[in-house]
């Protein structure tokens, strides 16, 4: 049974639909990224399953449910299997780091000599333990975010929900928490990672899911995905681009370039065979030879998730 | 339950906060101190109260007049100057040196010549009318005391009429005045030893509480205690918001912490600090103001436990209602200042209209300041009043806090 299974999950808000049968699971130990533009539904679908939003419609699962029970958010006995990492930074600037670490870990319990310890793993798990009496007010965004991090992992959740964790930190900040969410999900713990930055859920998501108004468009490996995505092949050719246009019309995208000449983009469909592409670019080649267009650069590029899902949804990540 | 967690940290938070230790603390004894001040008492000194300047022009130069005055010297609330002629004593007036001019004219004793006995025994009727305009005396008052020339009048109207009485009665019959007299001086020796000490120092210090304390602070100290003690409204609200605007409410709502734990958890810190504060200011109303305590202190902290009760839960309710930092400035801060006013924090409330008294009644300072005015303010406090003071401000808590935490899931 997997860590968490969302099944069918709907909510809309003045009747327009935030969240649109929405369905994923989440293994224990894997890294799931959530991706979509602004308003695509993230965090709506983030906090139903982190109980804070009754779902119009739809089940979310968690595998420590007892008997199994299906229910519509996280319930009392879910509090202790997941732990949440808000994109803004829910931690209180008027006391210190420990002490903010320390009022979380009593909430879920801990007194005593465990919570000192997890306080101070938690504190070295972070980054913090030297700056660990500083008044938050005080610490740069980056050690705020990895506090802000760190308050979520105190009471060793089965699940984290980490919504934007890296938003506005610096390299150094971003790379040790990138670091600590691998370590997080090798020691067994489920993530759902929820970013604007395509490279990094690129690089540390072991599957993806791309949302778009309330709708999961794509699920799957990141390769897999950028697998079964095209790679186009570019043209630099020495030309205008109003004399080759109408020429090139239904082969490849032809646009104007900065200082002389213009790009000519000939781009491999959804799930295109490698061989229709070729006998595209072998078309364009000939009618730019024809033309007598000096083709200056010739390069393929692979691609990537931001590509994929402009190819998906026709806009940007970051609109 | 994590209440006592949630308590703890927002303590903390608290008095690391020093705008709420001014505002808390620090202002309302400012604001106790200045009206103290205002109103000529000086801290714990008890100054006397401020005497009526009365100048006096006296252009009559008969032994009648003289004897008028020597009566109205007798007046200690009075601050008797004698003054040259009319045309300075007018000028005094108007630069306010005297509250009131009495000028005794050149014909008083003309016109007390002129009296017969029938005019004495019924001064309303026959020559003098009931005015002493009619014995050539006028009395006028600055603009401060314009009433107190009235009172000024009937003084000096008894004065003359006591002073004057006895020589027109002995000039109408001598023989029954003298026997008259006789009997009067025998009875007037026998009760004057009686009234001797009864009479020392009467009229010379201010009115007392019944417990011994400084009137003013008696008034001042419990209407600013209660009227601050709900200022813990707007920090309450200002806690909430932040928690929401933090994130930290969505931290603590996935937390195993229940709703009711998280709402006790946040209200306990601000009841006690709200204690604090009404403790601290009681007793630096006791320490630097002279505040009496009263006869019953053993009373005070149920009241002030129930007001505390009430404006904690009030400060729940008003959470709910606004959603922005300069909602409660404005919502807050209206709220706190129009129920000081219609409870009689900012006057008090014997001097209120009896409609304004009722009307209070709606709010818990109203209540408050009721039971604290039994405690502080009276020689035998009624305790079932007191009681019921309680009762009302613990029942006002109730309320709030339900509507508080019905409104709280509301708009969660």
């Amino acid at each position: 049974m997997s860590l968490l299974e969302v099944s069918h999950l709907k909510k809309s808000f003045n009747g327009k639909p935030a969240v649109d049968d929405l369905s994923f699971r989440v293994e224990a130990g894997e890294i799931f990224g959530l991706l979509g533009p602004n308003g695509a539904g993230k965090s709506t679908a983030m906090m139903m399953i982190a109980g804070l939003s009754r779902p119009d419609a739809g089940e979310v699962i968690f595998s420590s449910d007892s008997n199994g029970n299906s229910h519509g958010t996280a319930t009392r006995g879910n509090r202790f299997v997941l732990g949440l990492v808000p994109q803004e930074l829910a931690i209180y600037p008027d006391l210190t780091g420990r002490e903010n670490l320390s009022f979380f870990a009593q909430i879920y319990g801990m007194r005593g000599a465990r919570l000192r310890e997890r306080v101070d793993h938690v504190l070295d798990q972070i980054g913090l333990a030297e700056n660990a009496d500083q008044y938050v007010r005080a610490f740069s965004g980056g050690m705020k975010r990895r506090l802000n991090f760190g308050a979520g992992l105190l009471h060793e959740p089965q699940l984290v929900i980490l919504d934007e964790p890296t938003v506005g930190v610096d390299p150094q900040s971003r790379s040790h928490l990138l670091e600590s969410v691998e370590r997080l999900a090798a020691q067994g713990v489920g993530i759902i990672f929820a970013s604007h930055y395509m490279e990094e859920a690129e690089s540390i998501c072991h599957r993806v899911a791309i949302i778009d108004h309330g709708r999961l468009l794509k699920c799957g490996k990141p390769e897999e995905l950028l697998e079964a995505a095209r790679a186009d092949v570019h043209l630099h050719i020495g030309a205008p681009a109003e004399r080759v246009e109408d020429s090139l019309r239904g082969l490849a995208d032809v646009s104007r370039l900065d200082g002389h000449g213009s790009q000519v983009v000939v781009r491999r469909g959804q799930n295109e065979e490698p061989a229709a592409i070729e006998k595209r670019l072998a078309s364009v080649l000939e009618r730019l030879s024809t033309m007598g267009v000096e083709l200056r650069s010739i390069e393929t590029r692979e691609h990537n998730l931001e590509q994929l899902f402009l190819d998906l949804t026709g806009r940007n990540l970051r609109e | 339950m994590n209440a006592p967690q949630v308590s703890k940290k927002d303590l903390k938070l608290l008095v690391r906060d020093r705008r709420s230790v001014f505002v808390l603390i620090a202002m309302p004894l400012a604001f106790i101190a200045i009206l103290g001040l205002s109103t000529g008492q000086l801290f714990s000194q008890r100054e006397k109260a401020r005497k009526v300047r009365l100048g006096i022009v006296n252009e009559d130069t008969s032994d009648f007049s003289g004897r008028m005055l020597t009566e109205v010297y007798k007046l200690k609330a009075l601050q008797i100057e004698e003054i040259a002629d009319r045309k300075q004593a007018k000028r005094r007036l108007v630069d306010g040196d005297i509250d009131v001019m009495v000028m005794i004219g050149e014909h008083y004793h003309d016109c007390v010549e002129k009296l017969d006995v029938v005019d004495v025994v019924y001064p309303d009727k026959g020559v003098l009318d009931g005015q002493l305009e009619n014995l050539d005396v006028h009395v006028q008052a600055g603009a401060f005391l314009a009433n107190a020339a009235q009172v000024i009048d009937q003084l000096v109207f008894s004065f003359a009429l006591k002073t004057i009485s006895p020589y027109v009665l002995e000039k109408s019959d001598s023989e029954l005045a003298n026997k008259l007299f006789l009997k009067a001086k025998r009875e007037a020796v026998k009760r004057e030893a009686a009234k001797k000490n009864q009479a020392d120092g009467e009229a010379d210090e201010l009115p007392q509480a019944p417990a011994g304390g400084n009137w003013v602070y008696q008034i001042l100290v419990p209407s600013y205690t209660v009227m601050f003690v709900f200022f813990i409204v707007t920090f309450m609200a200002r806690s909430f918001i932040e928690e929401r605007d933090l994130q930290t409410l969505k931290r603590l709502r996935i937390a195993p912490i229940s709703r009711t734990g998280l709402l006790v958890g946040k209200t306990i810190p601000f009841l006690v600090v709200s204690l604090v504060q009404t403790v601290l200011l009681f007793l630096a109303g006791k320490l630097f103001f002279g505040m009496s305590w009263g006869v019953e202190p053993w009373f005070l902290p149920a009241v002030m436990v129930a007001t505390s009760l009430a404006a904690t839960a009030l400060g729940l309710l008003v959470a709910t209602l606004v959603r922005t930092d300069s909602q409660v400035s404005a919502y807050g801060t209206f709220l706190v200042l129009i129920l000081a006013g219609l409870s009689g924090c900012l006057m008090p409330r014997s001097w209120q209209p009896e409609l304004m008294q009722k009307m209070g009644l709606i709010t818990p300072h109203a209540w408050a300041l009721i039971g604290y005015d039994q405690l502080l303010n009276r020689d035998e406090p009624d305790l079932i009043l007191v009681w019921r003071c309680v009762g009302v401000l613990m029942a006002f808590a109730i309320g709030f806090f339900a509507v508080g935490w019905w409104r709280h899931r509301r708009v969660d």
